[in-house]
């Protein structure tokens, strides 16, 4: 499962019962929640107020940007007809989905997310709202 | 390590004892009727059987996404342990030609990962309650949706 900008702020405030119910049945099915780095970069602050996403960060699985995971998302770009920077962060969430096997990413930009998906082969990805 | 684990009490949280969802997964079967989730009863007594949909665990072991195992390359303690020798074929059958120590090295913090979202489960239920039924189905709905 992994957390786009919208959905490590869904947790972080922890106001959606949609979120909880997601980690929920993760944790209860074994399935790692991971947050791509690049995330971190569209939800943090850099200041005092990042005091409650770093609580939760502490308990998730942060995934570096690797090679693989950058040209898989240009490629997801590429093919789902993106271009510009505003896609860039949801096709590394995307591609980091992919890489690890495909699952859910938790997000309130569904649209985008699930064009992306869609274009990932090999794996099923599927947005779910917060 | 080795030892069988022990029988949980249905419904109650390993670590906090509080009434949790048994919701949980198994090989057995890839699809769930989220339809039929109200009809079977409270969260509690909900049981989700799932297969590949929840297998991402193991590949993304596979192929190595587990940052904490992977991040810079801490300092090394020499342990001496004794594992159940069905255990220890078991998971050298699994990863192949790898060295022993970092097979286990690498499921010891896939496990530990585990245990801190399951913290956090607990902290985010203790302070705003634990997701109702409906947000359950919402959230499978979505998670198992086809096309």
């Amino acid at each position: 499962m992994v957390l786009d900008s919208e959905g490590l702020w869904a947790v972080a405030r922890n106001d959606s019962e949609d979120a909880r119910a997601v980690l929920a049945v993760s944790n209860q099915a074994g399935v790692p929640v991971l947050v791509p780095a690049a995330v971190l970069t569209e939800t943090l602050f850099g200041d005092g107020r990042d005091a409650r996403a770093n609580q939760v960060l502490k308990k998730l699985q942060v995934i570096p940007i690797t090679d693989p995971i950058a040209r898989s998302a240009a490629g997801l770009k590429r093919d789902a007809r993106m271009t510009g920077v505003a896609p860039t962060i949801d096709a590394i969430v995307v591609a980091t989905s992919a890489a690890a096997g495909g699952g859910i990413v938790l997000t309130s930009d569904v649209d985008d997310i699930r064009a992306l998906a869609n274009c990932a082969t090999g794996v099923r990805i599927r947005p779910v709202r917060v | 390590m080795a030892a069988p684990a022990e029988k949980k009490p249905p419904g109650r949280h390993p670590r906090s004892g509080r009434k949790t969802p048994s919701t949980r997964a198994s090989t057995g079967r890839s699809e769930i009727d989220v339809a039929s989730l109200p009809e079977r009863g409270l969260i509690g007594e909900i049981r989700v059987e799932a297969g590949p949909a929840f297998s991402a665990a193991s590949r993304l072991r596979v192929r190595g996404l587990n940052v904490l195992a992977q991040a810079a390359v801490p300092e090394k303690e020499k342990v001496s342990i004794t594992l159940d020798k069905p255990l220890v074929d078991e998971i050298r059958s699994q990863f192949g030609g790898r060295a022993l120590s970092a097979s286990i090295n690498e499921l010891l913090y896939a496990a530990l990962a585990q245990e801190r979202l399951g913290e956090l489960v607990d902290e985010m239920e203790e302070e705003a309650g634990a997701a109702s039924p409906e947000a359950y189905e919402r959230v499978l709905a979505q998670w198992f949706a086809e096309g």
